[in-house]
């Protein structure tokens, strides 16, 4: 049976003769690069034209309808999606290449014992062994892919749907990882065995059996380094006072550097000397040619040491290699310079000690010190000014300490008349400043008017940002028009109504006239799940980014599965498909549902099924799809056992910034308006003749509410306001 | 008018004000003879320096800690550099003039940039030497 399937997949995949226009893909280039990431080179079957003169293309073989799109060399691997299997493949082209990897995108059964499709792949014989992935999220089952090796060629078919969910991407990630790095592709690995060769270095480090390690290691490291001062401590603890016992302990560290020193400058002259050599390989096996700017930048990466997490847990070994080899460099840098920077600081002391200040110096520069650190102190704030003061005040102390030295600051430093003087001027100096703190704590804020508009503009189409300058009060502006106008998440007038009530949506209860609105959906989600009293005036028949499920739909003993439905109108590039739960607790962190491959133009609309547990809880969820790409979404589908379940979305405030009103009485002239985001309420009156809107937008400004840039804006397309006081 | 000085202002400017005073009149003696010690007046210039420190330390923590040692290290850099032969400081700055628009030519920007800090660093303390040195210093 075994032997039967391989034989059908090669004469299959070899000697099928098709002749139907050839099937080209986005995703497929996507999966290709997903490869390319694990370090699997792959070439690809590919029939736009388009897409062949894409950057991964170098050049075209077969001049049928299909090409083969492939890199410098022929690589180890051909991909190819199932559906691409029932048309031409140029026979030439396939023998070229020793493994082949087959995703299955369309159902693809081979009499009736090999079944490979969206989510399985499946052969009726107990001879076969499967390649382990694990467990299936829901269910439980074995995740499987087939990996068979015949006449020296292996095929890994892998079901597509493992390649766009995220938690299975990883796993078939590690599979392929263990495959590239073994030269000699075994049948059927077990995901166990996979996943204990793609142990990373990571882990090992971080394992149990280095736990004690490296406790030990750092009290061998301190107990050399410290070694002379634990010996002086047990052996002479009344040393411990004495200045000697510490330049005792300094030359000693300082000696051990001088110690090492020629065999660091050995080693670091082998550094420097291979350092071009490796960058050079680098940048040509990379870059394709000597890119200075590309090196650069490596190096930049690679002396970054916060990297090297990263660089292990995405097995880049070859940063990871450079990156160890900086840190060496660096550390051999390090001891090469210690004993000259040493030096260094030995002469300056010396040299400074040694100095002998000018006659004036003391007398005229330590009083400029001081002066300045009065002011300083006095006007400004501890925060802002202990740098200086700090820095001031070493300087002062410098020059008191060889004052005090040479005896230049004795008693007859200064005359009589001199310190009167310097008396008066530090009684200046408190004064003003205390003067100066009195004054501007009292000077009222000068208030500069300003254009509600700017540049004198008396009419503006909405919605207009208005970004105003401190300390601004806006100019009259007086509007009656007949539609609404809000400035940010407030309503201020509406045609209808003489007052306007806007209230927090958390405070929601009905009234004879109410809207409900939402300005920015910053919040608006997780208001709406913690306050569920919203729900039923935001549900919407229309896609959007946001849905909620039907009582019946979640349930915790059930298996769930999550259909997006994309449309291809445009081409899309690879994104991760991320879902936000807002419970009435609160926000959870986004969990990645699909990897979504990428799609070209030639694609009408994709749907992707995958498997998930998000919706296993009882208690409520509003589910937000976060990254929703521009009108690209156009379904999503909620299964429970297998069964769609009911899916209602949710309003987008950004399409319909009005999500709900009831406008029933005509005999009340208050209208409530429910916001989201809004932290206080305000209560809105206008004139007969129109609302002078600057006035609200002033005290907006005021109770510091309003924010710089804001946004006057209209529920009515293309609506115009104009400045009722210009004629 | 006292209203408007908070208690760290009362503190440090205080504090500043005793320096002054240390620095004016002849107290090492009077304290000399208080501690039974010989007392200079830099040791007297010790106290309220100190105590504006541990003020500093009380009130900004590891903000303090951290900018102190940048500040005895810049002070150190500085002071040493206006000691040593200002001719060193100018080759410095040539150097680092010299290499900006290459490394800027090579598309190394931020080394550029530093570089070019450098420079300007070492003349603007090579300048400082000139102007000030002997004023301050005698050989």
């Amino acid at each position: 049976m075994k032997n039967y399937l391989k034989s059908s997949l090669i004469l299959l995949i070899l000697f099928n003769i098709f002749n139907q226009d050839v099937y080209g893909s986005e995703s497929t280039i996507q999966y290709r690069r997903s490869l390319e990431s694990w370090n699997i080179e792959a070439d690809i079957l590919i029939y736009d034209p388009i897409l062949i003169e894409s950057e991964d293309a170098v050049y075209k073989e077969s001049s049928s309808s299909i090409s083969l799109l492939s890199g410098e060399d022929i690589a180890d691997f051909l991909l190819i999606k199932s559906s691409t299997l029932n048309r031409l493949i140029d026979k030439n082209v396939l023998n070229k290449y020793g493994s082949i990897i087959i995703i299955c995108d369309e159902e693809f059964v081979q009499q009736r014992s090999f079944l490979c499709g969206y989510d399985k792949v499946e052969v009726k014989s107990e001879n076969v062994l499967y390649t382990n992935l694990g467990k299936r999220i829901n269910s439980g089952e074995d995740l499987n892919i087939l990996s068979v090796r015949e006449s020296g060629k292996l095929f890994v078919i892998i079901p597509e749907q493992y390649m766009v969910t995220p938690e299975y991407a990883h796993r078939v990630e590690v599979y392929f990882r263990t495959l590239g790095r073994s030269q000699g592709v075994q049948e059927s690995i077990g995901y166990a065995a996979a996943e204990k060769e793609s142990i990373n270095l990571l882990s090992i480090i971080r394992s149990n059996e280095f736990e004690l390690l490296y406790p030990v290691m750092g009290l061998l490291i301190l107990a050399v380094l410290l070694r002379p001062l634990i010996t002086t401590l047990i052996l002479h603890p009344q040393k411990l006072y004495r200045k000697s016992t510490y330049q005792f302990l300094f030359t000693v560290f300082i000696h051990y550097f001088r110690a090492i020193r020629p065999y660091a400058f050995i080693v670091f002259l082998a550094l420097i000397m291979i350092y071009p050599l490796i960058l050079y390989t680098i940048s040509f096996k990379n870059a394709g040619a000597l890119d200075l700017n590309y090196i650069a930048t490596y190096l930049k990466e690679t002396f970054d040491f916060t990297n090297i997490d990263n660089f292990i847990k995405n097995a880049r070994y070859l940063r990871l290699g450079v990156s160890l080899l900086n840190m060496v460099t660096l550390i051999t840098l390090i001891i090469l310079l210690i004993p000259e920077i040493q030096n260094i600081f030995y002469r300056s002391v010396t040299k400074l000690c040694s100095l002998k200040l000018n006659e004036n110096t003391y007398k005229i520069f330590a009083p400029l010190l001081l002066f300045t650190m009065l002011i300083t102190s006095i006007i400004g704030n501890v925060e802002d000014t202990y740098s200086f003061l700090v820095l001031l005040m070493l300087l002062f102390l410098y020059i008191t300490s060889i004052a005090s030295r040479d005896n230049k600051n004795s008693n007859d430093l200064l005359y009589s008349r001199q310190k009167l003087g310097l008396f008066a001027t530090i009684l200046l100096i408190i004064l003003s400043g205390s003067i100066f703190n009195e004054y501007s704590s009292r000077m009222p804020i000068e208030l500069s008017r300003e254009d509600l508009l700017g540049l004198d503009e008396s009419v503006t189409l909405l919605p207009y940002s208005k970004l105003y300058g401190s300390n601004v009060v806006f100019d009259d502006f007086l509007i009656n028009p007949e539609f609404r106008v809000f400035v940010e998440n407030r309503l201020l007038y509406d045609p209808g109504y003489s007052e306007v009530r806007n209230v927090k949506a958390e405070d929601f209860s009905t009234h004879d006239n109410f809207i409900v609105f939402a300005y920015a959906n910053s919040k608006y989600f997780a208001t709406l799940a913690r306050y569920n009293n919203l729900l039923d005036y935001v549900k919407t028949p229309t896609i959007t980014n946001a849905f909620i499920l039907g009582e019946e739909a979640s349930r915790e003993d059930a298996e769930y599965e999550i259909e997006f439905g994309i449309l291809c109108y445009k081409e899309i590039d690879k994104y991760e498909v991320k879902i936000i739960k807002h419970t009435n607790v609160g926000k959870e962190a986004p969990v990645n549902m699909l990897k979504f491959p990428g799609c070209g133009t030639g694609e009408s609309l994709l749907n992707y099924r995958v498997p998930t547990n998000l919706f296993g809880e009882e208690k409520f969820g509003l589910y937000e799809v976060d990254d929703f790409k521009d009108k690209s979404l156009a379904y999503i589908k909620v299964y429970r056992n297998g069964r769609e379940a009911e899916v209602t979305y949710i309003k987008d405030p950004l399409v319909t910034p009005v999500l709900y009103e009831f406008l029933n009485s005509i005999s009340s002239d208050i209208l409530y308006a429910y916001s989201f985001d809004l932290d206080t309420g305000t209560v809105v009156k206008r004139a007969e003749n129109g609302l002078n809107i600057s006035n609200e937008v002033n005290v907006l400004r005021q109770k510091d509410k309003l924010k710089n840039p804001f946004i006057i804006w209209s529920d009515t397309p293309n609506a115009v306001i104009k400045n009722g006081y210009i004629k | 008018m006292i209203n408007v000085i908070d208690t760290s202002k009362i503190l440090i400017t205080g504090n500043v004000l005793l320096l002054l005073l240390i620095y004016m009149y002849t107290m090492e003696e009077y304290v000399g003879k208080l501690v039974k010690r010989e007392v200079t007046k830099f040791h007297l210039t010790l106290v309220p320096v100190a105590i504006i420190l541990i003020y500093q330390l009380y009130s900004l923590k590891l903000a303090f800690v951290l900018s102190f040692i940048q500040i005895l290290f810049i002070v150190w850099v500085f002071v040493y550099a206006i000691t040593i032969n200002r001719l060193y400081l100018y080759w410095l700055a040539v150097i680092s003039v010299v290499f900006t628009p290459v490394l800027y030519f090579f598309g190394i920007q931020e080394l550029a940039i530093f570089l070019a800090t450098m420079g300007f660093f070492s003349l603007v303390t090579g300048v400082f030497k000139d102007l000030f040195y002997e004023k301050l210093f005698k050989e």
